[in-house]
């Protein structure tokens, strides 16, 4: 099965945030289907005095098991499972903030470098048939845990392509694919 | 469907878990630290003060840092900006004469936190007393503010 994120392409059409990402999926046992995916997210970081950027693409592995499915078709039906995830970007601080007294703020700035960020994510969503053609709508969440990241000069990076944002370990990532069945 | 409840729940907790922490609140201490600047009299003596007045020049005007009752030492934050000095002013009455002391310094830039971002810290400090009078000299501690345990500047009264 292969699958495109129709929401988060849409969605990049009207933010700073570029997602597009997708899916080639297989069944290799009974209820369990192995997953792969890949995408490329551009994204900015403007908050709290900080203005960055980041882009790159990134890919996720993993396997996920078939909880409760439809007995007419093994496809649809609810499902839980894991993905290691990784992703190799370029990133630039233009500004980082300098705390003051009473709100005095300025900011240092980073050149651009090249880092890469590995973390592992859950995932649970489910499946479902569109009517009766091999088109399917595949919706799924994905809590994540960033394990491991380069740093420049020991700055944790507040934007990670495929992770969001990275300024806690945790995050949680959403999909709302329209696949195809061969 | 038993799996169902299950993963409903597991959904509701992984939103309230993705809710957290991306504004970091930037904890004391990790910060740009402040210059302790520390009172003694003219023969040398630690000095508590009954009342002191302190104001520091952030680049927009004198900031008020308000009244400090018998203390040996009050603590300042400076400029964060890129400006070689910052020009602080102590008084020992609320409508009583001013002096105006010029701290100037080097900076180094070090990250520390996603909630702090950088912090700035001061080097090779010295201190030139502009307006004289209540302070009548100034002293270097410590040349640079690492952190704010120790007395960078004394003001001579």
């Amino acid at each position: 099965m292969v699958g495109l994120d129709a929401l988060n392409t849409g969605v990049s059409f009207f933010s700073d945030r570029m997602l597009y990402q997708g899916f080639i999926s297989s069944r290799i046992k009974e209820n369990v289907h192995a997953i792969a995916e890949a995408g490329f997210e551009k994204n900015v970081y403007q908050k709290n005095g900080y203005d960055a950027k980041a882009s790159g693409p990134f890919v996720k592995l993993g396997a996920f098991y078939m909880l409760a499915k439809d007995t007419e078709n093994p496809f649809n039906g609810f499902y839980a499972g894991g993905k290691v995830g990784g992703a190799f970007y370029n990133q630039e601080y233009m500004a980082i903030p300098v705390r003051g007294f009473g709100g005095s703020t300025s900011s240092v700035a980073f050149p651009s470098s090249s880092q890469s960020s590995f973390w592992v994510e859950g995932t649970l969503g489910g499946r479902v048939q569109l009517f009766d053609s091999n088109f399917y709508i595949d919706v799924n969440l994905q809590p994540r845990y960033l394990a491991y990241t380069s740093k420049q000069d020991n700055i944790s990076p507040m934007i990670i392509p495929g992770f969001g944002r990275s300024s806690s370990k945790f995050n949680m990532g959403f999909a709302w694919n329209i696949a195809y069945k061969f | 469907m038993k799996y169902l409840r299950y993963l409903i729940v597991l959904c509701g907790l992984c939103m309230i878990w993705s809710c957290g922490g991306d504004d970091d609140i930037c904890e004391s201490g990790e910060g740009t630290p402040r210059m302790k600047i520390g009172f003694k009299s003219q023969d040398g003596k630690i000095k508590a003060l009954e009342n002191v007045y302190v104001a520091v020049d952030y680049g927009s005007g004198k900031v008020e840092l308000g009244r400090q009752q018998n203390v040996e030492s009050v603590l300042a934050p400076l400029r964060v900006d890129d400006n070689a000095y910052t020009d602080v002013y102590v008084r020992l009455e609320d409508k009583g004469k001013e002096s105006q002391v010029r701290i100037s310094y080097t900076t180094k830039a070090t990250y520390v936190s996603p909630g702090c971002g950088v912090k700035k810290s001061y080097e090779n400090l010295k201190a030139e007393l502009i307006t004289a009078d209540p302070v009548k000299a100034t002293e270097v501690a410590q040349n640079q503010i690492e952190n704010e345990d120790k007395t960078s500047i004394y003001l001579l009264f």
